[in-house]
């Protein structure tokens, strides 16, 4: 499953704190963008000291700079308001997709009786992000100041450079694009190797530039994994185990191999978290699809399908309450699997409050 | 809302040991025990509203398990049949 789909959805943009993760449901095969709002130049100070950031991130990267982006400052009163007025303008099937997700999350105890999943993501974003970078716009905005003492706001910083300059040599919408239709893990590989890869070359430029504290946490990375509750286990997915795969696909191959990612990323979550079976190109046994809408009655009809990969069936036996060792062993032995969501005219039409 | 989730299993040991832990699941998922079938083929639940209920149809042939569940009972169970219906067809 996908999260990183499901916050893409909600807010179509790369953030650094809580981000697209991996896992979630499927994601329907188009939503309703809303441009981010308008911002504000950055002062000729701050500009230059973030394209000394950016010159640093581009050289450890291997990577050009992306010159060809909006750079610009929005206060996060605006960014709260544009996320807020996103959620409210959000077309009538990515509805009734995320009231479906809604269920099917409480079911299986990812949320809690009451949450809802769109409340869920906005009570975290807007507070704790510091930037971001809009591959649809082209844009890197930052929120407040990124050259603070607490050097979280430079990490950030170094983070979304990195993720224009991925764009620039990889066209991001172009590989999110090749995820629709697909019942795959695919749109969660992508973003695992996206985020991935920024959060190492990040390490690594913090590592460098301030050392100490941040060359201990790059030290750590080959062993990071997401934590919290399912759903921040979904979150955190890309920033853990997936950086912790880069890694390794980094330590092996180089930049090189890192960028051959971007074409030919894992094709399933049981290689990014058993890095061996991706050197071996263990694929997923394919489970046979079977769409069952038309058998449950008419006015039933499937509103999205995707992979169930390896980290789905953790976080599955996790939220029932399995414990970590015996839920990492049971999901080990996943071959294959996907996951579908089957939705009534009643429920399309009238949502969850009159159904 | 009808969530159907297909897995297939590596080994029959992985097949078996994850059938053996996913009545455990459902006691964590506060479903109580599933009523089996003669075969012990099919699984069914009750969740713990009425509308909330769910089916799992184990064939160890092809080391898979079909998973449904969903809010709406009836449809839960029409769906479960059409797949029972389809793995018979295909033994």
């Amino acid at each position: 499953m996908e999260l990183s789909r499901i916050l893409a959805s909600v807010t179509v943009i790369a953030l650094v704190t809580l981000a697209s993760g991996c896992g979630g449901l499927p994601e329907p095969a188009q939503y309703d963008p809303l441009p981010i709002p308008t911002t504000q130049p950055l002062a000729p100070e701050v500009r230059s000291k973030m394209h000394a950031v950016r010159d640093d991130v581009a050289a450890i990267r291997g990577l050009p700079v992306n010159d060809k982006i909006v750079e610009g400052v929005m206060e996060r009163e605006a960014f709260r308001d544009h996320l807020s007025a996103r959620s409210q303008l959000t077309g009538f099937g990515q509805r009734a997709y995320e009231d479906a997700m809604t269920i099917s999350y409480q079911q299986m105890r990812i949320l809690g009786p009451g949450e809802d999943l769109a409340s869920s993501q906005l009570e975290h974003l807007g507070g704790g992000v510091a930037g971001f970078y809009d591959f649809s716009s082209r844009s890197l905005v930052v929120l407040e100041d990124v050259f603070s003492e607490s050097l979280e706001g430079e990490e950030t910083l170094a983070h979304e450079y990195v993720h224009s300059m991925q764009d620039a040599a990889h066209d991001l919408s172009k590989l999110h694009n090749r995820a629709s239709g697909l019942r795959t893990e695919y749109a969660s590989t992508l973003s695992c190797v996206i985020e991935g890869d920024a959060t190492l070359t990040t390490a690594i430029y913090m590592a460098q530039t301030h050392g100490g504290e941040w060359q201990a946490r790059l030290d750590s990375l080959l062993a990071s994994a997401s934590d919290g509750g399912p759903l921040e286990r979904y979150s955190g997915f890309n920033y853990g185990e997936c950086a912790a795969f880069v890694y390794r696909v980094w330590q092996r191959g180089g930049w090189d191999a890192v960028d051959a990612l971007f074409e030919k990323p894992p094709s399933t979550t049981e290689q990014v978290l058993h890095v061996d079976k991706f050197f071996a190109g263990e694929g997923m046994k394919l489970a046979r699809s079977i769409d069952v809408g038309d058998s449950i009655g008419s006015g039933w009809r499937n509103i999205a399908s995707g992979g169930f990969g390896e980290f789905d069936v953790y976080l599955y036996l996790r939220a029932a309450g399995t414990a970590d060792d015996v839920a990492r062993r049971l999901a080990e032995g996943w071959g294959g699997g996907e996951v579908s969501l089957y939705s009534s005219h009643r429920m399309l039409l009238g949502g969850l409050m009159t159904w | 809302m009808v969530t159907h989730i297909a897995l297939v299993w590596d080994t029959r040991s992985d097949y078996a040991d994850f059938r053996s832990a996913y009545s455990q699941v459902l006691m964590g998922l506060e479903y109580g025990a599933p009523s089996l079938s003669e075969s012990g083929r099919r699984w069914d639940w009750k969740g713990r509203s009425d509308r909330d209920s769910g089916a799992a149809l184990w064939d160890e042939s092809h080391l898979r398990v079909d998973i449904l569940f969903g809010t709406d009972p009836k449809a839960v169970q029409t769906g479960t049949k059409a797949l029972a219906d389809y793995a018979a067809r295909q033994r």
